[in-house]
């Protein structure tokens, strides 16, 4: 307030020694008065309770905006949406926003949530094999998403899901990447971007820069693009499976080096955490787990089929592969996110 | 220049547009003048959920509604009812959870556990056997004793002391040190195929002979191993261990099944353990054989498990002889000799508080 009655070279505005003049003490109240008022227009809260609070909504909320500054997660405007039977923000609505649990693990008297993972490998200008996807096909799957109200989600979402933290959209979907194929970038990410989705890309650190792999300003850009990228070891060997000459020492060392090595550089170029780690060829045993948990990894995922309920052991979280010669009734399959049990 | 009369009249003209101004605002918020409607319309939504057998959200609904009325007291006799009613039946499920957990019923367990989370999602030990029922734990706990090095604890674990540098690098400690007696340490899990790892020998003779599918008497053993692995892998043990079983009675000495068989064995007792049902693990590690790598820690570990629960029981039964709950206190204390009957007080104190309930 100070500043309002000083000038820049210092000098009084008003001469607090001199009695003030009528316009002057008019002036400052009535600004005062149109502050004190116009904070409390902006102020959209009623009242915020122990475990909700209630709104009214104002000109340029929108469910994310709300979310942002109520649950501090933008992502999470689904929960006020269905929570007040919505599917947009209008000004002047009167709103609930939960702050307490609310459908977490997605249990109802009928079964469960569970939460499918796609996981691809390679992509095709052109028609696609086995193991690369076309990016026709591609589209279509994301569109097919996009269409039938898919929501992407991230692992971090999913995670916060599978521990009881956090609830997820009712069809949520998380879609991941593996080895690091340039056609991540060049066919995928073209693709993921029109329809408004990220993704997680597992690398394993030794393909970055190899003529048909991504490069590393290729992941600082998808990274700065909100695409999560993590780990999938250092060279992709089956870490299930020890080398003919291996004693349980080297065995051991060798793990360690693909686990660790791997977390390391991937946060040290992208400064970001790397807390997840895909198993190369989807196997992870007793001693993978035990090694990924030593390491500070939060889950690691498997290609064993099947969509997750929230209790699924975080170090064997399932994938579905979709592969290149699938089509899209198949790919449709692969969407489970209800689980029947009359619970 | 101004006169105090004219400043007065400023000031309290100003006062009573900002008294009058903020107080039309908070007027017209809904808080004042819809909160009667506005606790109906949310009383209606939860009479929905609780219709349609929602409990956590009917109850969710029904604070709402009787925040904006707390005056009801129809509603808060409903809220009341409400919470108490979810409560007693997440306990019910809970309990009939815990009765299939112990009987190794895990689909049982899980769905009992998983109906006490929908009446309840704050049950913190529902959640936490949930998980354990899907994650079977990759080490054993262990209290490090007076004589322990890195190698007899490998030697213990394993079967074998070569594994002492892997003990102590996964606790981020220094083989070469001792560890310290009374710290706790993890010991992985390992599969004895992974321990006895040796590179083949430098010269092999090569053969042309190549494996015959073992197939004994109409049961392809191949196809019920690669099952028990499979079983194996996705954590389901009880399955493992009955596929393993259906083998070996074909094929007794089938060394991999009696391996599967060991570490499924293994995996059910210390998780039986981690749910502190120690009669039952202890009965379950007794089916694994003597030296199998990991048995002795996790005997070890249920032995102090029920030497922790006898103490407990005990306590509590101090707890009723000092209330003179005499009967009550004797209970306790026979529990804590269940648990471990070497219990001195407990048995002295038993005989002191029969005398009492004579006298």
């Amino acid at each position: 307030m100070l500043s309002l009655f000083m000038e820049k070279d210092g000098k009084m505005l008003i001469d607090l020694k001199r009695k003030p003049s009528v316009f002057t003490v008019f002036s400052v109240l009535l600004l005062l008065v149109f502050t004190s008022c116009a904070t409390g227009a902006n102020e959209n809260i009623y009242k915020a309770y122990q475990d909700f609070i209630l709104i009214k909504t104002q000109t340029g909320d929108t469910l994310s905006s709300l979310a942002q500054k109520h649950l501090s997660d933008p992502s999470a405007g689904w929960i006020i949406a269905e929570f007040n039977q919505i599917k947009e923000v209008t000004p002047g609505l009167n709103l609930i926003i939960p702050t307490a649990s609310f459908k977490r693990g997605g249990l109802t008297a009928k079964g469960l949530q569970v939460v499918p993972i796609l996981a691809y490998n390679n992509f095709s200008k052109s028609m696609g094999d086995r193991n690369s996807v076309s990016e026709d096909f591609f589209e279509d799957q994301m569109r097919y998403l996009r269409d039938n109200g898919y929501q992407v989600i991230g692992l971090d979402q999913l995670l916060d899901f599978m521990e009881f933290k956090k609830p997820l959209p009712e069809k949520s979907v998380a879609i991941t990447i593996d080895n690091g194929w340039r056609t991540t970038y060049d066919i995928a990410y073209p693709i993921l971007k029109k329809y408004g989705f990220k993704a997680t890309l597992f690398i394993y650190t030794d393909f970055i820069g190899n003529k048909k792999g991504l490069e590393w300003d290729h992941l600082l850009e998808l990274s700065k693009n909100g695409f999560d990228i993590q780990s999938q070891g250092k060279t992709n060997r089956d870490l299930t499976k020890p080398d003919k000459e291996d004693t349980f020492r080297t065995y051991y060392k060798t793990l360690e080096k693909e686990l660790s090595y791997s977390k390391q550089v991937l946060q040290e170029k992208l400064k970001k955490e790397c807390a997840y780690l895909a198993y190369p060829y989807g196997a992870g045993n007793n001693l993978t787990i035990a090694l990924a948990q030593k390491y500070g990894y939060r889950a690691a995922f498997t290609t064993q089929r099947g969509s997750n309920p929230f209790f699924t052991n975080p170090y064997l979280i399932n994938r579905a592969t979709v592969n290149g010669d699938d089509n899209l009734a198949k790919f449709k399959g692969y969407l489970t996110v209800f689980q029947n049990k009359e619970l | 220049m101004m006169n105090v009369k004219t400043l007065n009249f400023c000031l309290i003209f100003i006062l009573f547009l900002f008294i009058g101004g903020c107080a039309e605002l908070q007027k017209s918020t809904l808080y004042y003048d819809n909160r009667i409607p506005l606790s109906r319309r949310y009383q209606a939504r939860a009479l929905e959920y609780e219709k349609i057998n929602e409990p956590q959200l009917a109850l969710y609904y029904y604070k709402i509604a009787y925040t904006f009325y707390p005056q009801n007291k129809d509603l808060e006799k409903k809220l009341n009812e409400l919470k108490q009613k979810n409560l007693n039946e997440a306990e019910k499920h809970f309990q009939l959870g815990m009765v299939a957990y112990k009987n190794n019923e895990s689909e049982s367990a899980k769905k009992e556990f998983l109906i006490t989370l929908r009446y309840y999602s704050e049950h913190k030990e529902a959640a936490r056997y949930l998980k354990q029922l899907s994650a079977a734990p990759v080490y054993s706990s262990y209290t490090v004793q007076k004589e322990d090095t890195f190698k007899k604890i490998s030697q213990d674990a394993y079967r074998s002391a070569k594994l002492d540098f892997f003990i102590a690098e996964y606790n981020d400690l220094d083989a070469k040190t001792r560890p310290n007696p009374g710290q706790t340490i993890k010991i992985p899990v390992v599969e004895t195929k992974f321990i006895d790892l040796e590179p083949p020998p430098k010269i092999q003779i090569k053969t042309e002979e190549t494996k015959p599918k073992k197939e004994i008497r109409g049961i392809d053993i191949e196809k019920e191993l690669a099952d028990a692995r499979n079983f194996f892998a996705l954590n389901d043990f009880a399955n493992s261990l009955t596929v393993c079983e259906k083998i070996l009675k074909f094929d007794p000495a089938n060394t991999e099944a009696i391996e599967l068989k060991n570490l499924a064995n293994l995996q059910i007792g210390i998780s039986l353990t981690n749910a502190k049902n120690y009669f039952q693990a202890i009965k379950v590690l007794n089916k694994v054989d003597s030296g199998f790598p990991g048995l002795d820690p996790a005997i070890a570990n249920v032995k102090i498990g029920m030497i922790q629960e006898a103490e407990t029981h005990y306590l509590t039964g101090v707890i009723h002889f000092n209330n003179k709950k005499y009967r009550s206190a004797i209970l306790e204390w026979a529990k804590a000799l269940t648990y471990n009957p070497n219990h001195q007080k407990a048995k002295e104190d038993i005989t002191k508080a029969r005398k009492l309930i004579k006298d």
